[in-house]
């Protein structure tokens, strides 16, 4: 019965030589070649591109890239829930209700974390770059 | 709408009232993030005791729990409840086995030099997840929830041993941790999708029955089971998913390797004993070729656990021979414990194709006798790392006069790993051996044999150590604390050597 997963594999097959014969040997049969200083520049939506692209970030983003996603999804798993709260709440009272705020606590907790960490202080971990946490925790809890 | 939320509202509901222990565990994650926040500059030991006042609360919640037969976080059928979480004698047993473990690792890490000023809440929050994650584990009824708890357990695990940041061993071995959990974890939901895809459900009880009534899914039903155990696998550090375990051994702060020795293994072991019941519910075959042949039991599961089991040990033992860091050493042996453990898993899967049934007597008698020798073992290196520094055996010289009471508690810890009367290792041991020879697994039987032997070589190298080798360095002192939990801990290895009987007998009723 196994024979009949030989479609499939003749399909593999199939696509990868048909990707490989294009690719890698079709083209330079028919391609023209016109070399031209203009074709080899970056594209950059036709704007002429400035400096290169291998820039330093700053490591604090991650932390807040880090934030930022955990509340975009809170906010993409609330919107559904706040489509659908009228029929929620008819059918099952406040169930809907406590559920959610359970969710937000906890993910308020996770901001609370952040705020505390000294993560959302900007200039202020700045000037402790050597050691931005502990720094930042230290002066919230001396009360600077 | 108004019926389907009527259910959850339902289903949530009865599961919430038979889930105290978790949501107590839940909660404590939360209050120790907070609490490690807002008193760490002020008490920075209050967390640990929060930590400690909490995973008590849970150990009492769950006591209550004892005696409970319930499939929660479902739906019903017709013929019965599908849930997520089944909690049973099995899954309590390893509950509180996991929670006793964490409980032990708190006076661990209050002494550890790495927690004694940063970090201290967040690692106990990382603990008590951590935790919650192999509750999760040991009462999986549902593939899903398995994966779910692996995951969880997962992560807070790959923290934990990447805790302290400045710790450079520590930081690789989280990262080899967290790639090589990644590729497991995929190889496992794969293997997942292919066995949903072959019996309609995710749920044991189902695959069960949908392997009953068309088995004839032959050696692809072969390749979703292997591909799944080798999740398993990574979660116990059994051979062919071993190889992260020495590196994050040995880089993690030792409580968190004791940690993860004892109560990730134990996890690991309780989800794959569940599936593996699942899977060979009916008489233990497992089905081979093509067509409706079924092998009988002596070529199934028995026969690749048993290899694995096989594997497992020698490359453990093997390993270990040459390390020269204790806490690699005892990796390795870790890694061969798993071997003789999945002997015990080999045996019921053979019991199950007998009219006797599967026995895991000696799988939990051995667990028990394993809690106390691996956890004693790693916290007299936790005390005497931390006061001398010591990472690798020849720094061990001379202890049996620098700390006698530590020296005698390790010493018997690394007798009762080797299987030596009169200690728990030897009755598991017996018990394991005994069962595999009854179920005709006698080759498995010669090989653990064998590989005790090989593995004296290096446990009887730390003695000597100890014992023999002549050091000039002053005495240790250890703290009364310590050696509380250092009697805590070896005392029980001696009793489980002795007086075996009546713990053998309470190690039957925590089965299916």
């Amino acid at each position: 019965m196994d024979f009949q997963y030989a479609n499939v594999l003749f399909g593999l097959l199939f696509g990868a030589g048909f990707v490989v014969l294009n690719v890698s040997i079709v083209n330079r049969i028919l391609a023209p070649k016109v070399i031209d200083p203009e074709k080899t520049t970056t594209y950059e939506c036709g704007e002429p591109t400035i400096g290169s692209a291998w820039v330093r970030f700053d490591m604090r983003f991650y932390t807040v890239a880090l934030v930022f996603l955990v509340f975009e999804v809170e906010v993409a798993l609330l919107f559904p829930w706040a489509a659908a709260y009228d029929t929620l709440t008819q059918a099952g009272g406040l169930f809907a209700f406590v559920e959610v705020l359970l969710f937000l606590v906890i993910l308020g907790l996770g901001y609370v974390y952040v705020w505390r960490k000294g993560d959302l202080d900007w200039v202020k971990a700045t000037d402790a770059q050597t050691s931005n946490e502990t720094v930042g925790v230290d002066n919230a809890a001396n009360g600077n | 709408m108004q019926n389907s939320i009527d259910t959850a509202r339902k289903v949530v509901a009865e599961g919430m009232s038979g889930l105290l222990p978790e949501l107590l565990l839940a909660a404590l994650v939360c209050v120790l993030l907070l609490a490690d926040l807002f008193l760490r500059g002020v008490k920075p030991r209050a967390t640990a005791w929060i930590a400690v006042v909490g995973f008590v609360a849970c150990g009492a919640a769950l006591v209550q729990r004892y005696g409970a037969h319930a499939e929660i976080f479902g739906w019903v059928q017709s013929d019965g409840p599908r849930g997520m979480l089944l909690n049973d004698h099995f899954a309590w047993f390893f509950q509180m086995f996991v929670l006793a473990a964490a409980l032990v690792c708190v006076p661990m890490a209050m002494d550890h030099a790495a927690f004694r000023s940063r970090r201290m809440g967040e690692f106990y929050a990382l603990l008590a997840a951590a935790t919650l994650g192999m509750f999760l584990m040991a009462s999986s009824t549902n593939l899903l929830m398995a994966y779910l708890g692996i995951e969880f357990a997962s992560m807070a695990s790959y923290l934990a041993t990447a805790i302290d940041k400045r710790d450079r061993a520590g930081s690789e071995g989280g990262l080899k941790y967290v790639i090589y959990g990644s590729v497991a974890s995929g190889v496992m939901i794969y293997g997942i999708s292919l066995l949903y895809g072959m019996t309609g459900s995710m749920h044991y009880g189902d695959i069960a029955r949908a392997l009953q009534v068309h088995a004839a899914t032959e050696g692809q039903l072969m390749i979703a089971a292997v591909l799944i155990f080798a999740g398993f696998a990574y979660k116990m550090a059994a051979f062919p998913m071993h190889f992260w375990c020495p590196d994050v051994y040995q880089g993690a702060p030792t409580p968190v390797t004791a940690f993860l020795s004892v109560a990730s293994k134990a996890a690991g072991f309780a989800a794959f004993v569940r599936f593996l019941a699942a899977f060979t519910a009916h008489d233990g075959t497992f089905f081979i070729g093509f067509g409706d042949e079924k092998v009988p039991a002596s070529f199934g599961w028995p026969v690749i656990i048993g290899g694995a089991a096989a594997l497992s040990m020698t490359v453990g033992n093997l390993g270990a021979l040459w390390q020269t860091n204790v806490k690699r050493l005892l990796a390795y042996s870790s890694i061969a414990q798993a071997g003789y453990l999945l002997m015990a898993v080999a045996v019921y899967a053979a019991g199950k194709g007998q009219p006797s049934g599967g026995d895991l007597a000696p799988l939990i008698y051995y667990f028990v006798a394993y809690f106390f020798m691996n956890l004693g073992a790693f916290h007299v290196i936790t005390v005497i790392g931390s006061r001398t520094g010591a990472t690798s055996v020849a720094d061990f010289a001379g202890l049996g006069r620098r700390a006698p009471w530590m020296a005698f508690g390790l010493g018997l810890c690394l007798l009762s790993l080797l299987g030596m009367p009169p200690t728990g290792g030897f009755v598991g041991k017996l018990q394991l051996l005994s069962a595999a020879v009854k179920h005709d697994l006698l080759w498995l039987a010669i090989l653990a044999g064998i590989n005790t032997a090989i593995s004296a070589f290096y446990y009887f190298k730390l003695l000597k150590c100890m014992y023999l080798d002549r050091s000039d360095a002053g005495v240790i002192r250890s703290g009364a604390a310590n050696m509380a939990v250092l009697a805590v801990l070896v005392a029980p290895v001696l009793i489980l050597g002795l007086a075996f009987s009546p713990i053998a007998d309470l190690s039957r009723g925590f089965g299916f």
